[in-house]
């Protein structure tokens, strides 16, 4: 039982991580590239 | 891992540091894109008279489409309407800015053009207003993206975008889909 507290936070900081590099991946390669609006 | 209450407690301050770490970044990206780079939701208050704007005016038939003025600004009035957009096509130059301009007689639409960050709603009683720059060349679409009634889904027009040398205003300044 020891083990899976630890591992808790490991999953949930891959899977923030995973999500954050999604979010600038199609910030900076799509959103961005659109250019400007206003 | 910590057994202890305070251990616990520490463990929950570090992450909560992390989560508002990430937001900060994330706003800092969105900021960063408004201000550098000039990417920002439209905001325009103009109101209009949904009931006339059809008879006089500024969005009277033969002021739409895209009109090039003295001082050389290009501006395209469009008309979203139930269930279509007048004119359905319109021509735009690449490279240069561009101000769209939207109002609606009846229901809330909503427009964006593929390929772009061009994205408003067109509310009756108002006018929608965007800026932006064309990068790129061709026929791109403009949906109706706010569901306005049973023809909401075939509701659409076509932004085409030439090249600045192709783009050429006739006499009174206006340039169509239809001429070239």
């Amino acid at each position: 039982m020891r083990e899976v507290p630890r591992g808790a936070l490991a999953l949930a900081g891959l899977a923030v991580g995973i999500l954050l590099l999604a979010w600038f991946l199609i910030f900076s390669f799509v959103f961005l590239p659109r250019g400007m609006v206003g | 891992m910590p057994e202890t209450e305070e251990g616990i407690l520490r463990s929950e301050f570090r992450w909560a540091v992390i989560a508002v770490g990430l937001v900060s970044v994330i706003m800092i990206a969105v900021i960063y894109a408004g201000l550098v780079q000039h990417i920002n939701p439209p905001s325009n208050i103009e109101t209009i008279d949904p009931n006339t704007l059809h008879l006089t005016g500024e969005f009277s038939e033969a002021n739409l489409g895209t009109f090039v003025d003295a001082t050389g600004q290009v501006t395209s009035r469009i008309v979203a309407t139930q269930f279509t957009f007048q004119p359905q096509c319109f021509v735009v130059p690449a490279n240069r800015p561009v101000t769209l301009r939207f109002a609606s007689p009846d229901a809330i639409h909503g427009i964006l053009i593929t390929g772009t960050n061009v994205n408003t709603m067109v509310v009756p009683g108002y006018i929608s207003q965007v800026h932006t720059v064309f990068t790129k060349t061709g026929d791109l679409l403009m949906p109706c993206h706010e569901y306005c009634g049973l023809g909401h889904s075939q509701m659409w027009a076509t932004v085409r975008v030439v090249p600045e040398d192709e783009f050429k205003p006739n006499a009174v300044g206006r340039v169509s889909c239809a001429s070239g």
